[in-house]
């Protein structure tokens, strides 16, 4: 008998049985419950890290390229013992901090210049386009002769790498910026220094964050590269001695530090940006 | 039905194609030995003992593969992708040390002045070194002779500045003031000694005889399994020696050409000329010299000992390896036995003993 509801009086609360919503891990862009992504993200460790060990403790695999992880973590305690590890990491972290800042500092003004006025793209942007092809291995000599073999010709070998990737990044990021908002605050009377810091910057920050984020994984690659010259500490340097002496136990412990670290960067970048720009996530939904 | 008939016989023949070309190459049939070289006198001659059907004589099926970049050959041979590799007694003895399972069973040379100290104006001895900036690549052979240098100086690296460039920046480095001195391995030396006034070199190996042997080292396996093989590649090795000694200018070229360093065909051969000079070939007889026990400085066995303590001392190598157990001399015995390689590929002043 069907009835419909019209007064107002209360209706008691019935229990309903608990439909259990179908677990939905293929729609497009739609959040998955949390404990699954922490599955799925340790089994993605997991897998490799069981390959590894079954591949070098079964003896399949040569040792001189792929150590046990026994090897490895016997060979970081013996860095980390003889006082080594912890000074190499130290170096190399401040290393990719100083070329990053240097070209974050450059990259992003110009970068921003760029993106919001056409005579600037003009004036950068194709000899930017030309340099970034450059192998920057082959820069090394050039860097050698205009800044010396010391700690200068490192952060520069690093700033090379990065700069100019960069760079071309952030003008697009500007680009980006919806024209709307930029027209919105001419009709409201902005001048140009207004438009630029006001409404410009704010709404580049977002994306300058998430460019900030890739580009600093990109720095940590360059790292091997800048410690080719005259080094004689560093996570590069030491990866570089290790692989020399075909001492595959170092190689990696080198190699698995230089990945920690990264994600390291990268879950700080994940954490603060948020935080930080809490504006941006509301933009993206 | 027409068109299943034709597929199959189209198949069919493919097959027995495939079928008669693999049974009319007995040659072919065996998979190829890999013999890894590079950039070196003693090495590029390789490339005379393939072009003059020496490896096909002996019956061998080699293929020589080429590395631009030395230390890329000694990862290869290290990463097993290749069968032997043409690389010196000092840097065979770290893979060693680690485990690889290879031999020695040729010796090519032994360095005599193709490795050396390059200085600038105003230092004319290693003495001189003392507190200055020297550079070198850590960990090479070039490291070797500089610490060699400087011992038979009674000096260490502690009493210079050492910098670790690799050997190709290293003429970058001194032109540009950087650094006092390099040491450096052709054919970055002679492009140093050229291109600055008032650089000399300050000590060589022609002073460190049996240190800087260049051997071919092979995978045990290999050798294992194809003795036959192995011995017909050492028979080619003293054939091409003695076709080297008959055509001189010949051998040049084919060893220039294989090297392609820079310049015209003209200047490549002329540094070629230069290269070879440096490089102190061996016959048959010191080569079976230098695979016998015995206090002579060329003898692998002699110079093991000196060269192990180096690595230990530099960290490369955490214990010394039982390099005497990779020395094989039954091929060289061989040859020897059979009369082969009795003379250099032509006439050193430079005594080897």
């Amino acid at each position: 008998m069907a009835t419909t509801q019209t007064t107002n009086e209360e209706v008691p609360a019935v229990k309903l049985p608990a439909r259990r919503r179908k677990l939905a891990l293929f729609r497009l862009g739609e959040e998955i419950p949390r404990s699954i992504y922490l599955t799925i993200a340790i089994l993605s460790f997991l897998i490799p890290i069981g390959l590894w060990c079954y591949f070098t403790y079964s003896g399949q695999s040569n040792a001189l390229i792929i150590p046990t992880p026994t090897d490895m973590f016997k060979a970081g305690f013996q860095e980390y013992q003889n006082g080594s590890l912890l000074p190499d990491i130290e170096i190399s972290v401040t290393r990719i901090t100083e070329g990053f800042l240097l070209s974050a500092l450059l990259a992003i003004p110009i970068g921003i210049l760029m993106g919001a006025y056409k005579t600037f793209e003009a004036a950068h942007e194709p000899f930017v386009g030309f340099v970034r092809y450059v192998p920057v291995p082959a820069l090394i000599p050039l860097v050698m002769v205009t800044a010396g073999i010391g700690e200068p010709a490192k952060i520069l070998l690093i700033w090379l790498g990065t700069y100019f990737q960069m760079v071309l990044v952030v003008a697009d990021v500007t680009r980006q910026v919806p024209k709307d908002l930029l027209n919105a605050a001419r009709t409201l009377g902005a001048n140009r220094t207004q438009l630029l810091f006001n409404v410009l910057l704010p709404a580049t920050l977002p994306g300058l964050m998430d460019t900030c984020r890739t580009m600093i994984g990109w720095a940590w690659t360059y790292l091997v590269i800048a410690e080719v010259v005259a080094t004689s500490s560093g996570l590069g340097y030491s990866i570089m001695k290790a692989q020399r002496f075909s001492r595959s136990d170092e190689i990696f412990v080198g190699i698995v530090i230089l990945g920690l670290l990264g994600l390291g960067t990268d879950m700080f970048f994940k954490i603060v940006q948020p935080r930080l720009l809490p504006w941006a996530e509301a933009q993206r939904n | 039905m027409q068109k299943h008939l034709r597929i199959s016989a189209l198949t069919m023949i493919t097959f027995a194609v495939a079928a008669v070309g693999f049974a009319s190459s007995p040659v072919l049939a065996s998979p190829p030995i890999t013999i890894g070289y590079s950039d070196w006198p003693g090495w590029t001659c390789w490339a005379i003992a393939e072009k003059e059907g020496f490896f096909k004589k002996h019956n061998v099926n080699v293929k020589l593969v080429w590395f631009p970049n030395y230390t890329d050959s000694l990862n290869a041979f290290a990463a097993n992708q290749i069968d032997a590799n043409a690389q010196c007694w000092s840097d065979t003895m770290g893979p060693l040390a680690q485990g690889q399972d290879a031999k020695a069973i040729l010796i090519n040379d032994n360095s005599a002045g193709n490795d050396a100290v390059v200085a600038g104006p105003g230092i004319n001895s290693i003495k001189q070194l003392r507190g200055k900036k020297v550079a070198t690549e850590l960990g090479t052979v070039e490291e070797f002779l500089l610490d060699k240098a400087l011992a038979a100086n009674n000096m260490s690296e502690r009493d210079i500045q050492y910098i670790n460039i690799k050997v190709q920046d290293c003429p970058a480095a001194m032109e540009t003031h950087q650094v006092d001195a390099v040491a450096v391995w052709e054919p970055n030396k002679s492009e140093l000694l050229a291109k600055m006034p008032g650089s000399h070199v300050i000590f060589d190996s022609r002073s460190l005889p049996g240190q800087i042997p260049d051997l071919l080292v092979m995978q045990t396996k290999v050798i294992n399994a194809r003795p036959k093989d192995v011995q017909g590649i050492v028979d080619a090795w003293y054939d091409m020696e003695a076709w080297w000694r008959l055509h001189p200018d010949e051998a040049v070229k084919i060893m220039a050409d294989t090297a392609q360093d820079p310049g015209t065909p003209a200047q490549q051969i002329a540094f070629y000329k230069s290269f070879i000079k440096g490089t102190r070939i061996f016959d048959a007889v010191e080569a079976k010299a230098a695979f016998t026990r015995s206090n002579k400085p060329t003898s692998l066995y002699a110079s093991g000992p000196s060269i192990c303590q180096f690595l230990l001392d530099q960290d490369q190598i955490g214990k010394i390896p039982d390099f005497a157990a990779a020395i094989d001399p039954t091929f060289i015995d061989a040859a020897v036995a059979k009369g082969e390689g009795k003379k250099p590929p032509y006439n050193y002043t430079l005594k080897v003993d």
